[in-house]
């Protein structure tokens, strides 16, 4: 008889966490057994319900993705954790990997990715995306030769809208302050978000505070 | 009984997929969906769709072809959804929060107005 995958969702997307569960759950050897809403609920479910993989998204209000896992993975390292992410940038990815996550899913990937990342992840193997295993080997081939990974390139334009965005400004009011129109701001933004594999504001502000891009410190 | 013909444009699989599962309805009809492809903007009209649910962060290009169709036809609704956070918007300026995943068939069902979600 087939053993039955338990596995509990963790993520703060109410449709994203909801649709996942219905395509998990139309597999006949996987069953959802709990959904959390952010980190410090996937401990507390982790703890109560012991799944086998546990769907962890990293950018989570209250605790996020990253200190879930290592708290989860110290006190029950049977849970196999499966981080589905928007994250590209590499940061997020070694992060996880060294929290202890088994596998690694961008939320680009599709729906027959995401099963078998979880059927992988449930016997105890690694399960990466395709892309990320490139970024493992390249990682380790600069590693092995000594020489540091290259940062992603942006262009003068988006080094100036980081910035701007960083120090607080609005679309509007970079656009007033550049003279151009607000979606040529937002587009700068888009390019220079998926450049730097970053999803909203507040991981902008972490990344620019981390490469001193901003004036003031401490901010959040 | 009412069918609402609801056109999905993503550009992640996944949340395609999850979409489609979530929109499993008897009163709604998924009429096509599409991850990326700007033609089939020009081919929505002709659809006859009801709603389309898109992507708040779609390129620029395809936000300005649904704005035109949006204004063209007064009865299509379009459904805009944030996928890093639970924003959720109809039409251009209405904005508010997804809680619950029922709250989109509701509103595509139009049993629910975002203006009364977010008077609660």
């Amino acid at each position: 008889m087939t053993k039955i995958i338990r596995v509990l969702i963790a993520d703060d997307h109410t449709i994203l966490r909801s649709g996942v569960r219905l395509l998990l759950e139309a597999e006949p050897d996987i069953q959802v057994v709990g959904e959390a809403l952010n980190g410090r609920e996937a401990i507390a479910l982790a703890e109560a319900l012991q799944p086998d993989v546990l769907l962890m998204d990293i950018a989570m209000p209250e605790v996020d993705g990253l200190e879930a896992t290592r708290q989860i993975k110290a006190r029950w390292p049977a849970i196999n954790i499966l981080a589905l992410t928007m994250h590209r940038s590499d940061e997020y990815f070694f992060e996880m990997v060294k929290s202890g996550a088994s596998g690694y899913i961008l939320k680009a990937a599709n729906t027959d990715d995401l099963i078998q990342a979880v059927r992988v992840t449930a016997q105890g193997e690694v399960f990466l995306y395709p892309n990320m295993a490139k970024k493992l080997l390249a990682s380790y081939l600069s590693y092995a030769s000594g020489s540091p990974e290259a940062e992603p390139i942006l262009s003068g334009r988006e080094k100036e809208i980081l910035h701007l965005l960083a120090e607080g400004y609005s679309n509007k009011e970079i656009a007033d302050k550049l003279v151009v129109s607000v979606s040529t701001v937002h587009t700068h933004r888009t390019h220079l978000m998926n450049k730097l594999g970053l999803t909203n504001r507040r991981e902008l502000m972490q990344y620019a505070r981390k490469h001193k891009l901003m004036s003031g410190a401490g901010v959040d | 009984m009412t069918t609402r013909r609801v056109y999905v444009i993503w550009s992640h699989p996944l949340f395609l997929d999850a979409l489609r599962m979530l929109l499993k309805h008897p009163e709604i009809e998924v009429i096509g969906d599409h991850a990326e492809n700007p033609a089939i903007l020009e081919k929505l009209d002709k659809l006859q769709a009801d709603v389309v649910v898109v992507e708040d962060d779609a390129p620029e290009h395809a936000r300005r072809a649904l704005a035109m169709l949006e204004m063209s036809r007064r009865n299509l609704r379009i459904i805009r959804l944030n996928l890093q956070d639970n924003r959720m918007g109809v039409y251009a300026a209405e904005l508010g929060m997804l809680e619950h995943a029922d709250e989109l068939l509701n509103i595509i069902l139009e049993k629910e107005m975002l203006w009364q979600k977010k008077a609660r």
